[in-house]
C-alpha cells in the first residue's frame, strides 16, 4: 500500500517541479529561456565569465553598469544550482517509478534549492524584477520541501503501518496461544449441572431471603413511586418526597445487607470449587446466572408487591376520601422513572459490594467469612470533626425558622451522628478491651461487638436511624394532626376580605340588611420575596407572598375583639422594625414569613406584589431585590388566630407597624380587612353574591398568586383541612407500617445470617461447660442490646428534635402538653411492637440453637 | 529424571491487619526463603513442629497460595507466568491436594464430592462415577457414598479427600497431614495406596506429617524449622534404619 502510494507520489511531485522549471523566465538571445536552458548556454559558451555576464545584465534593472565579478559568479551559482534541481527531478521520476531514491531525491533537491538562496539574497537589489525571481525560488522551494517532508511522511507511515503489523501478527500469535494455552474442549457432562444444581438447591433458604428482601426493597421503591405520583397534592407532597427518598436509601441498605448475607453463604462453596480447579469464567458465569435469577424474580415479586401494595393503599385512600383524591396516574414515564431507579439501586449495591465477590481469592475464600473485623483507627479524629461539624450545622438551621423545618438537616444530623458514633463506638470499645479485667468478665457477651464490629454497627445504626425516622419524622406529623385544633376553630369569621375604600358601601349594605356583623380594620398589603423555598435561585422570576400589614393600635383593637392578650412591644417610627403574627395551627410546619437567600431578617414590602423580571446577572438582582423590599427587624412574633389561618401560615400573616409609619403608608396603599360573619345561614345566598361582584372587581388583587384571594371563605376552607388533615395521617401510619416491615425483616436476616455461627459458638459452650440458662441469657442480652441502644440513641436525638419543632411552632403550655402526650402514646406503642419482634426473633433463634 | 517442581528463594509472610497496640500493618513471615526441587517420581515427606510453615509451604507449592517472595516453578513454568485459569487446569488436570482440613462441600454427597475434580474437567458422567466408586471401594468408604461430609467422622472426611485428590491421576499429589486422624491400619491404606501410586504409576508425592512412622515409607523427608529447611533427607537404606534416623532428626526440631 504504502509502495503505491510513494510511486505515485514521487511520480506527481517530479512532474510537478518539471513543470515549475519549465517557466520561462530568463532572458536569452531575446526571447525568454528556463534555467536549464540559460545554464546549457552558458557551458557551451567559451568564455563562462562573459556568457553568465550576458545574461546576468540583461536581467539588471536600468542603468545598471557592467556586473562585477561576485554578481556573476552568484549568478552563474543561481542558475547552476536550479539547472541542477531541474535535472535531479528529471532523474526523480524513473526513479520513483521503481520506488527508489525517494530519500535521496528529496534531500539534494532541497539542499540545492536552497544554496540560489544565497545568491537571491544579493542579486534582488540589482534585477528588474526581484519578485519574479524569489516567487521562482519560493515555489520551486516549497515543492521540493513537499518532496522531502512527504518522503519522510511516507516512510513514517511506512514504518508505522510495518509496527502495526508486527503488532497484530504477535496479536494473533498471543491469540493463538492464549487458546492453546486455555483449550479446554468438550462439554461438562450431566453429572455437572447435577451437582452445579445441588449446589444451589441445598442453599435454598437464602434464596428465599434474598428474593423475599430483594422484592421487598423493590416494591418500596413502587410504593414510594407510585404514592408521589398517584397523590400529586400540595400539602401531601413533601411528605412522599421524603418518603421517596428514604425509601430509597432503605433500600439500598436492604439490598446491600442481602448481597452481604448472600455472598457469605456462598463463598466457601466458591473457594472449594476454585481450589478444585474450576475455570474462573465458569464460576463467575454461574455466579452471575444465580444473582441475576435471584434481582430478576426479586424485580418480578417486587413488582407484584410493590402494585398490591399501592393498590391497597389506594383503595384505602379512595374509601376514605373519594375517588377523586387520586389525582394522579401511573404513566409510562413514571415506569420507566421506577424501573431506571431499582437498575441504579442494584447497581450502587453491587458497587458497594464489589470486593466480596469479584474475586473469591484461592485462598482464604473460605476464612473470609469468619475473618475478624477489625474496629477501625484511621481517620478517627477527622471522623469526629466532620461529625461534630455536621451535627452542629444541622442544629444551627433547624433552630432557625427561617429553615421552616426542612428535613434537610434532620438528615444531616444524621449523617454526621453516623461519623461521630462510629469512631466514640470504637473508642469505646478499644478503651473497654485495654481494660483487661473487664474485658474478660464480659467476654462472651461483649465478644460479638469486637468480633463483627462493622456489622454490629451498621445493624445498631441502621435500627437507630429508622426508629428516628418514624418517631420524628412521621410519629411527629400524626401527634401533632391527631392534637390539633379542630379546624371550626381555627376562623372566627366566616368570610375574611381585603377590600378598598370603594367596596365599603356594598359591605356596609349588607351589614344595614341584616345578613352579616360586620368588623373592619383599615390595613396595607405586605409583600415579602419567595417564602417556603429555601434558596430562591437568582435568574427566575420572584415569589411574592402577601400578607396583611396593620398599625399598633389595629393590632390592639383587633386583639380585643378577638379576645386574646396583645403582646407588648415598641415598634421603631420609621417601619424598621414589626411585629409577626403567624396565623397557623400546630399541626402545620413552622412557616417563616420569609427567607430569601436564608438571610436572617425578613424583607418586606409595603403594597402590591411586583414581578422582578428573570435575565439579570445575580448580583443586580439580589441588589434591586433587596432595594424594593426593605430589610425588617422582628422585634416579636407569635402564632395566634386573630383573622383566621386563611392560608395556613404561607399567605396572610399579620405584619405589625408602628403608628407613625403605617399612617405614612396608609396614604398611598390604603385597603380594608373586612371580616363578616353570617346571622344565620339563610342569608349565604344573597352574601356570596355580593362577594361574587366584589371578587370580579378585585380580580387584579388575585391575579398574583393563585392562593391569595381577594376574600376567603370559610365554609369551603375548614373541610378542606380536615380532609388533608386525614390523609395525612393515613398516608403516615402506612409508611410507619412499611418501614416496621423492613425493620423486622433486617434483623431476621441478620439473625439467620448469624445462625451457624451461633450454634457453632453455642456448641462450644456448652462442651466448657456453661448451663442453658447462662448461654441462653446470652442470646437474650444480645438481642436486648440491639432493642436497647438503638432505642437510646434514636429516643435521644427524637426528643431534641421534637423539643425545636414545639419551640419553632411556639405551642402553648396546654398544646405542648397534649402533643407530647400524644407522642408519648405513639411512642409506648412503637417500642412494644419492636420489642415484640426482638422477643419472637429471640425464642427463634434460642429454640434453633436448642435444636443441636 | 526430570524436576516436576521447583522452589527458589520462596517467600510467604502474613499481613496481620493494624490493632490498637500497633496500628502499622504486621507481616509475618512464614515462609523465609526456601530452596527445593522435586524430581519426577518422589515421594517426599515434609516433617517440623506445629506452626512451623508446613501448610503455609505446601499451598504455595499446589499454587494454591500465591507466594510474597520467589518463584515456583512447576514443570519448567513460572507460575507466575501462567494465568489463573491456567493453573485452574493444572490444579484440576495435574495436581491432587488433600487439605488439612478436608474442604468438602456440604451440600454435596460423598459421592459428588469424590468425582467433582474428574467432573469440572468434562469428563463423561460414567466414566466419573466408575472411577469414584473404585476409588472409594479401594479405600473402603463405599456405604458413605451417599451421605453428605457433615454426617461423617474425621476419618472418614479424610479418606473422602484422598480419593477426591486421586481420581484425576494427577502427576503431583500434595497431602498436608492425609494420615492425621486416621488410626495406624486406616493410616497404613493411605500410605500403602500412595506406595502404590507412586512406585507402580511414578507419581510424585508431597506428603506432610507429623508420624515418623508414616515418614519412614517416604523416599525423602524434609524437615522445616522456623519458616526455614533444617535438613534434606535421603533414604538409603531399610525402613527400619530410617525411620530411627527420623526419630533422632526429629529431636532437633
Ligand atoms: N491466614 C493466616 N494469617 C496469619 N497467620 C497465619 C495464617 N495462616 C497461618 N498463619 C501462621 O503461619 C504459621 C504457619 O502456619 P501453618 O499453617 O503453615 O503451620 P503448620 O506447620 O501447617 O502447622 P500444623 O502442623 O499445626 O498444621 C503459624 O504460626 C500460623 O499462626
Ligand atoms: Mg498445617
Amino acid at each position: 500500500m504504502s509502495r503505491v502510494i510513494r510511486r505515485i507520489y514521487g511520480i506527481i511531485m517530479g512532474f510537478v517541479i518539471q513543470i515549475i522549471c519549465m517557466y520561462r523566465w530568463i532572458p536569452l538571445d531575446g526571447k525568454e529561456a528556463t534555467c536549464l536552458e540559460a545554464f546549457l548556454n552558458i557551458l557551451r559558451s567559451d568564455n563562462t565569465r562573459s556568457a553568465t555576464a550576458a545574461i546576468y545584465e540583461r536581467m539588471m534593472a536600468d542603468g545598471g553598469g557592467p556586473a562585477d565579478d561576485l554578481s556573476v559568479f552568484q549568478f552563474l551559482v543561481f542558475t547552476a544550482s536550479l539547472a541542477i534541481v531541474q535535472i535531479l527531478g528529471l532523474i526523480y521520476i524513473p526513479f520513483s517509478f521503481f520506488g527508489r531514491g525517494l530519500m535521496f531525491c528529496g534531500v539534494s533537491g532541497l539542499i540545492f534549492c536552497i544554496i540560489p538562496l544565497f545568491s537571491v539574497a544579493e542579486l534582488m537589489y540589482m534585477v528588474e524584477d526581484p519578485l519574479q525571481m524569489m516567487c521562482y525560488v519560493g515555489i520551486l522551494l516549497i515543492a521540493e520541501a513537499a518532496v522531502f517532508i512527504g518522503s519522510k511522511l511516507i516512510e513514517q507511515l511506512n514504518e508505522a503501518s510495518r509496527e502495526a503489523k508486527a503488532l497484530r501478527e504477535r496479536d494473533r500469535a498471543f491469540r493463538k496461544d492464549r487458546k492453546r494455552r486455555l483449550k479446554f474442549k468438550g462439554r461438562y457432562s450431566s453429572l455437572f449441572y447435577h451437582i452445579i444444581g445441588e449446589n444451589c438447591s441445598s442453599r435454598w433458604g437464602d434464596y428465599v431471603t434474598f428474593i423475599a428482601a430483594g422484592s421487598i426493597a423493590v416494591s418500596f421503591v413502587i410504593a414510594g413511586f407510585g404514592m408521589w405520583a398517584l397523590l400529586k397534592r400540595q400539602e401531601l407532597n413533601t411528605i412522599l418526597l421524603n418518603f421517596l427518598a428514604l425509601s430509597m436509601v432503605i433500600s439500598v441498605f436492604l439490598l446491600v445487607n442481602i448481597l452481604l448475607f448472600y455472598l457469605k453463604n456462598r463463598m466457601k462453596g466458591y473457594g472449594i470449587l476454585l481450589n478444585l480447579g474450576m475455570r474462573r469464567m465458569t464460576l463467575r458465569f454461574y455466579m452471575a446466572v444465580e444473582l441475576i435469577c435471584c434481582i430478576l424474580l426479586s424485580v418480578a415479586l417486587g413488582f407484584l408487591l410493590g402494585n398490591g401494595l399501592l393498590f391497597g393503599l389506594k383503595t384505602l385512600l379512595a374509601k376514605s376520601f373519594g375517588v377523586e383524591v387520586i389525582s394522579g396516574t401511573l404513566t409510562e414515564r413514571t415506569w420507566m422513572l421506577i424501573f431506571i431507579s431499582i437498575g441504579v439501586m442494584f447497581v450502587v449495591a453491587l458497587v458497594i459490594t464489589r470486593d466480596n465477590y469479584y474475586n473469591p481469592e484461592t485462598s482464604g475464600a473460605a476464612d473470609r467469612a469468619v475473618m475478624a473485623e477489625p474496629i477501625g483507627v484511621k481517620y478517627n479524629i477527622l471522623s469526629i470533626l466532620t461529625g461534630s461539624a455536621f451535627v452542629c450545622v444541622a442544629i444551627h438551621f433547624f433552630t432557625d425558622r427561617k429553615v421552616g423545618e426542612s428535613l434537610l438537616f434532620p438528615g444531616i444530623f444524621l449523617i454526621g451522628c453516623y461519623f461521630l458514633l462510629k469512631s466514640l463506638w470504637g473508642i469505646f470499645l478499644r478503651c473497654k478491651k485495654r481494660m483487661k479485667a473487664l474485658s474478660y468478665k464480659n467476654m462472651l457477651t461483649d465478644n460479638y461487638k469486637y468480633y463483627r464490629f462493622k456489622t454490629t454497627f451498621r445493624y445498631m445504626f441502621f435500627l437507630a436511624v429508622m426508629h428516628t425516622v418514624i418517631l420524628f419524622v412521621y410519629a411527629k406529623d400524626i401527634a401533632a394532626v391527631a392534637t390539633a385544633q379542630k379546624a371550626e376553630n381555627l376562623f372566627p369569621y366566616d368570610y375574611v376580605c381585603i377590600a378598598d375604600e370603594g367596596d365599603m358601601k356594598e359591605f356596609a349594605k349588607l351589614e344595614k340588611k341584616g345578613f352579616v356583623e360586620r368588623k373592619a380594620y383599615p390595613m396595607v398589603r405586605v409583600c415579602s420575596p419567595g417564602q417556603s423555598v429555601i434558596f430562591v435561585s437568582p435568574g427566575e422570576d420572584l415569589i411574592n407572598h402577601q400578607h396583611i400589614g396593620v398599625s399598633e393600635t389595629t393590632y390592639r383593637k383587633m386583639c380585643e375583639d378577638a379576645g386574646i392578650k396583645p403582646d407588648k412591644f415598641r415598634l421603631s417610627e420609621d417601619g424598621s422594625t414589626v411585629h409577626i403574627i403567624y396565623q397557623q395551627d400546630s399541626a402545620q410546619k413552622a412557616h417563616p414569613i420569609n427567607n430569601f437567600l436564608m438571610e436572617d431578617n425578613p424583607f418586606l414590602r409595603v403594597g402590591q406584589p411586583t414581578v422582578i423580571k428573570s435575565g439579570k446577572a445575580a448580583t443586580v438582582w439580589i441588589t434591586s431585590v433587596k432595594e424594593l423590599y426593605p430589610e425588617r427587624i422582628v422585634e416579636g412574633e407569635e402564632v395566634s388566630i386573630l383573622t383566621g389561618a386563611v392560608s395556613q401560615g404561607a399567605h396572610e400573616n399579620i405584619v405589625v407597624f408602628s403608628d407613625t409609619y403605617m399612617e405614612k403608608v396608609m396614604a398611598d396603599e390604603a385597603k380594608e380587612l373586612v371580616l363578616l360573619n353570617l346571622t344565620s345561614g339563610k342569608a349565604r345566598p344573597e352574601v356570596e353574591k355580593t362577594l361574587n361582584a366584589f371578587k370580579e372587581r378585585n380580580a387584579e388583587e388575585e391575579s398574583y398568586d393563585a392562593d391569595v384571594k381577594a376574600y376567603y371563605d370559610k365554609s369551603e376552607i375548614v373541610p378542606r383541612i380536615a380532609r388533608e388533615r386525614a390523609m395525612n395521617l393515613e398516608v403516615n401510619i402506612f409508611i410507619i407500617v412499611l418501614f416496621m416491615i423492613t425493620g423486622f425483616i433486617m434483623l431476621y436476616m441478620k439473625t439467620a445470617a448469624e445462625m451457624e455461627e451461633r450454634k457453632k459458638q453455642h456448641t462450644y459452650l456448652a462442651l466448657v461447660g456453661m448451663g442453658p440458662k447462662k448461654r441462653h441469657r446470652l442470646i437474650w442480652s444480645e438481642f436486648l442490646s440491639f432493642l436497647v441502644i438503638p432505642f437510646i440513641i434514636s429516643t435521644a436525638i427524637s426528643a431534641g428534635f421534637l423539643w425545636v419543632t414545639i419551640k419553632l411552632r411556639m405551642f402553648t403550655a396546654a398544646e405542648t402538653a397534649a402533643y407530647i402526650k400524644g407522642w408519648g402514646k405513639l411512642y409506648v406503642v412503637y417500642v412494644l411492637i419492636q420489642a415484640a419482634g426482638m422477643l419472637a426473633l429471640g425464642y427463634y433463634t434460642v429454640r434453633k440453637v436448642d435444636k443441636e | 529424571m526430570k524436576v516436576i517442581i521447583k522452589a527458589e528463594k520462596l517467600c510467604r509472610n502474613y499481613v496481620i491487619p493494624g490493632s490498637e497496640e500497633k496500628k502499622e500493618k504486621e507481616e509475618i513471615p512464614v515462609i523465609k526463603g526456601i530452596d527445593l526441587e522435586v524430581q519426577e517420581g518422589e515421594f517426599v515427606g515434609i516433617m517440623g513442629k506445629s506452626g512451623c510453615g508446613k501448610t503455609t509451604l505446601i499451598k504455595v507449592l499446589g499454587m494454591i497460595d500465591k507466594p510474597t517472595g520467589g518463584t515456583v516453578f512447576f514443570k519448567d513454568m513460572d507460575t507466575k507466568d501462567l494465568w489463573a485459569e491456567e493453573l485452574a487446569d493444572i490444579r484440576r488436570r495435574e495436581l491432587g491436594f488433600v487439605f488439612q482440613d478436608f474442604y468438602l462441600m456440604d451440600s454435596l454427597t460423598i459421592r459428588d464430592n469424590i468425582v467433582l475434580p474428574m467432573v469440572l474437567d468434562k469428563k463423561k458422567a460414567k466414566e466419573c462415577l466408575q472411577k469414584g466408586e473404585e476409588l472409594a471401594e479401594q479405600f473402603g468408604i463405599t456405604h458413605l457414598l451417599k451421605k453428605h461430609p457433615y454426617e461423617l467422622s474425621g476419618g472418614e472426611k479424610q479418606r473422602v479427600a484422598i480419593c477426591r485428590a486421586l481420581i484425576n491421576n494427577p502427576d503431583l499429589i500434595l497431602a498436608d497431614e492425609p494420615t492425621g486422624n486416621l488410626d495406624t491400619k486406616s493410616g497404613e491404606i493411605v500410605v500403602n495406596e500412595f506406595k502404590r501410586v507412586n512406585e507402580e504409576l511414578g507419581k510424585t508425592i508431597v506428603m506432610v506429617t507429623h508420624d515418623p512412622k508414616m515418614a519412614s515409607n517416604c523416599k525423602r523427608i524434609i524437615f522445616l524449622r522456623d519458616g526455614l529447611i533444617l535438613e534434606d533427607l535421603n533414604r538409603e537404606t531399610e525402613q527400619e534404619e530410617f525411620y530411627e534416623k527420623i526419630l533422632e532428626k526429629m529431636k532437633d526440631l
